[in-house]
């Protein structure tokens, strides 16, 4: 199987897929109710030229639809977390804790902090699955 | 005096005595205040015949060059004495508005010596001061003492300090609770190492302060107006979009404890297991069922306070909510997932007057204890003590506070509560103070910090936990990150930030919001007009940090017996979220010692570091010939 693209609408799909059928990250997530955008912008180091929106809509341990977004207008998802694209290379290959992230202004995020801090759990599971798919990334 | 009052208030309860007195510069420039500029004081005051509830032992309210004066994160005072609870330096920081309200009334600190020879409050205003009889307040609580001494002054906008009956049964763990009457105030808890009970020993119920009713006849004078401005907004702007900022104010302290839960780093089951259902008692459900309303301290953009108005069946006073030491210890250190209960005995730890982090890891013992089979029922009077139900810690609690029953013996802390039963080791402590509520086995930093804190197991001299769990480095003090189970290599990291965190309590700011280093160093040098820069703060708070371990030498101190890892926490927990690992104590002492230039043997600062650090006084004396 090749190798996907991150960010890329191949990539956010198999994303799907694969908390689709983790049971741990269902067990992890099963109180967690919000869809999100994933916004990865151009930073210094990589060579992305555009702002990539990915949409997924997380709910109760499943995701019910995930989509590379056009147009950021599209959606006004519960949540929004933001960051470079270098910082979400080192998410998705789980060598930075999204809560730590956050924590060190790292990557950024708007929404409901409370169901954010009580799920940081179902994080955890999202970023093993991430770490699951084959991916290829621009420094590569 | 830029950034001080140049005044300090000196009461003798024993002959009624008051004055005023002009703050020492020279111990001000280099110790700057709160814990730190009390320390230079006490250095002078103390040895090792000061028995801490005896009329001898002074008891140190300081505030600091940033009190009033605006800046974020400021409005914090320190409260220091030998402590009852270790013999030791003792010390303890607290929020609230006390602090600037002291400065407003005209003074840097507070030094209250002797004994009352009946019950009394000291009254302070910018009209005067005086010792007024506190008879009637005998018995009350922390909160109710407050607002009957603003009653009984007809003046709502007294701040208090007060004791509760703990403090006055002189309970090892007793605490000072700071109150007002205005709108969304946080209460302040002078909690650790029982400074209450050095209070209650001086007869002395609070301590009242009101400031200047025409604040510009107490203006403080900054050294540089302009300076001090362009880094204060500076602060302000990083703080309005830091994200730590949103969660303390949107979940509290406590809202941490469903992610420190799952790091291993809530300690569970009094330290021997690491599993719970950590989300059933913490800040975020509490959020989002019984939150009512959030609350501040002075000049704060946090309001990380919790109001709490009640939590199931039980009402709060001052509807005061907990923060997060306090869910772990009536949470998951005996294992109760009740969080109305823990939310409420934590309620009753501030209005009985009793530091909620030892007062709930000396019940867990008893907890421990009664499980292993070493504490007979018979000596419980009744109260079952059983995993999971917080029943018999309500109880307890009550009764520690008034010595009652095994209260009594609980009153006097885990350390002497394992001796009893010939168990010592199994305590969860150091130096007699309650080790607080971050295990060193899920971020290993902790262990050294514990360790050598100046006042025993407290976090409130390094919250190193937050730079390994948090992955936030301060880069412009040379403060690195590491692996949270990494042990070698961690030393100069620790010290450093011990360092900052002892700046911070001389300035006096709080530990959870955290502007840029470069913004706190610029204020607290425009403030003062000191010499103080990101390239030499750090030494000023290495010269407090020795100047406290001089101090514990001089209270007879022994740093091979005393700097030693408690045994459950040497255990490997084969559940949770710290994977197994323990510290390598012995490892991470020798390099922290070598960083320190301390002296293995001794546990003293070298000479040659003392004099690097202008402390050529206590050098002498440190290592004068026995």
């Amino acid at each position: 199987m090749s190798k996907v693209r991150f960010p890329s609408e191949e990539w956010v799909k198999e994303l799907e897929k694969e908390l689709n059928s983790s049971q741990a990250y269902a067990d992890a997530a099963k109180n967690w109710e919000g869809d999100f955008y994933f916004v990865i912008s151009p930073d210094k180091d990589h060579q992305v030229q555009e702002t990539t929106y990915l949409y997924m809509d997380l709910w109760r341990g499943k995701c019910r639809e995930a989509y590379l977004v056009k147009d950021k207008d599209a959606k006004q998802p519960a949540f929004i977390m933001s960051g470079p694209y270098s910082k979400w290379q080192r998410v998705v290959t789980a060598q930075l804790d999204p809560l730590q992230g956050l924590m060190t202004g790292q990557l950024k995020l708007k929404g409901n902090m409370v169901m954010v801090m009580k799920n940081v759990k179902a994080a955890q599971e999202m970023v093993k699955a991430c770490t699951r798919i084959d991916a290829e990334f621009l420094s590569e | 005096m830029n950034g001080y009052t140049g005044k300090l208030l000196f009461v003798n309860l024993t002959t009624g005595e008051i004055s005023d007195r002009e703050l020492n510069r020279a111990y001000a420039a280099d110790y700057l205040g709160g814990s730190g500029l009390a320390a230079r004081y006490l250095y002078d005051w103390l040895d090792a015949s000061t028995d801490p509830l005896g009329p001898e032992n002074p008891l140190v309210f300081m505030n600091g060059p940033l009190d009033a004066a605006g800046a974020p994160v400021s409005g914090r005072f320190a409260v220091c004495a030998r402590a009852p609870q270790t013999g030791l330096w003792g010390e303890a920081i607290a929020g609230n508005f006390f602090g600037p309200e002291l400065k407003y009334a005209g003074y840097d600190g507070i030094v209250i010596r002797g004994q009352a020879n009946a019950p009394c409050y000291l009254h302070i205003t910018p009209d005067g001061v005086e010792i007024r009889d506190a008879q009637r307040l005998c018995g009350m609580t922390t909160f109710d003492a407050g607002d009957a001494i603003r009653a009984e002054r007809d003046d709502p906008h007294l701040v208090t300090a007060c004791i509760g009956p703990a403090g006055e049964n002189l309970v090892k763990f007793a605490l000072i609770l700071t109150s007002s009457a205005r709108a969304g105030a946080k209460k302040g808890i002078a909690g650790r190492c029982g400074m209450g009970a050095v209070m209650g020993s001086k007869n002395l119920k609070a301590v009242a302060v009101r400031g200047s009713k025409h604040p510009l006849q107490h203006k403080l004078h900054l050294h540089d107006p302009a300076r001090f401005r362009a880094a204060m907004t500076g602060a302000q702007h990083f703080l309005s979009d830091d994200m730590a900022t949103e969660v303390l104010r949107a979940v509290g302290s406590s809202g941490a404890l469903d992610y420190y839960g799952l790091l291993g780093d809530v300690p569970t089951k009094y330290w021997t297991s690491g599993t719970f259902d950590y989300g059933k008692v913490s800040g975020n459900l509490l959020a989002e069922t019984i939150l009512t309303g959030r609350a501040t301290c002075h000049a704060c953009m946090v309001a990380c306070g919790r109001k709490v108005e009640r939590a199931g069946d039980y009402i709060l006073p001052h509807a005061e909510g907990p923060e997060l030491e306090t869910l772990a210890g009536f949470g998951a250190l005996i294992l109760n997932d009740d969080l109305h209960l823990a939310t409420y005995i934590g309620s009753q730890c501030d209005s009985l007057g009793l530091d909620s982090i030892s007062t709930g890891s000396t019940i867990a013992f008893a907890y421990y204890l009664r499980e292993l089979g070493v504490l007979p029922p018979g000596d419980l009077n009744g109260i079952e003590l059983v995993w999971g139900d917080g029943n018999g810690a309500l109880q307890l609690v009550r009764d520690i506070a008034h010595r009652r029953g095994f209260g009594a013996v609980l009153a006097n802390g885990s350390r002497e509560l394992g001796a009893r039963y010939g168990v010592e080791g199994l305590a969860v402590q150091i130096n007699g103070m309650e080790v607080a509520m971050h295990d060193p086995r899920a971020a290993t930093g902790m262990a050294v910090t514990y360790a050598t804190s100046p006042i025993g197991g407290s976090h409130n001299h390094s919250d190193y936990f937050m730079v390994e769990t948090s992955g936030r480095p301060i880069d412009e003090l040379g403060i690195e990150t590491h692996d949270r189970f990494a042990c070698a290599g961690k030393a100069a990291s620790i010290a450093r930030h011990q360092d900052w965190r002892t700046v911070n309590n001389a300035s006096v700011t709080c530990f959870f919001p955290n502007p840029p280093a470069q913004a706190m160093v610029e204020m607290l040098a425009a403030a003062t007009g000191y010499d103080i820069t990101t390239q030499n703060v750090l030494s000023y708070g290495e010269r407090i940090w020795n100047l406290k371990r001089a101090i514990n030498l001089k209270l007879g101190y022994c740093a091979r017996r005393a700097e030693v890892l408690p045994e459950l926490i040497c255990r490997p927990l084969l559940d949770g979220g710290t994977e197994g690992h323990v510290p390598e104590f012995d490892l991470m002492m020798r390099e922290y010692y070598a960083y320190r230039d301390w002296d293995w043997m001794t546990g003293k600062p070298t000479q040659k570091k003392l004099r690097a650090l202008g402390m050529q006084d206590i050098a002498a004396d440190v290592w004068k010939s026995p």
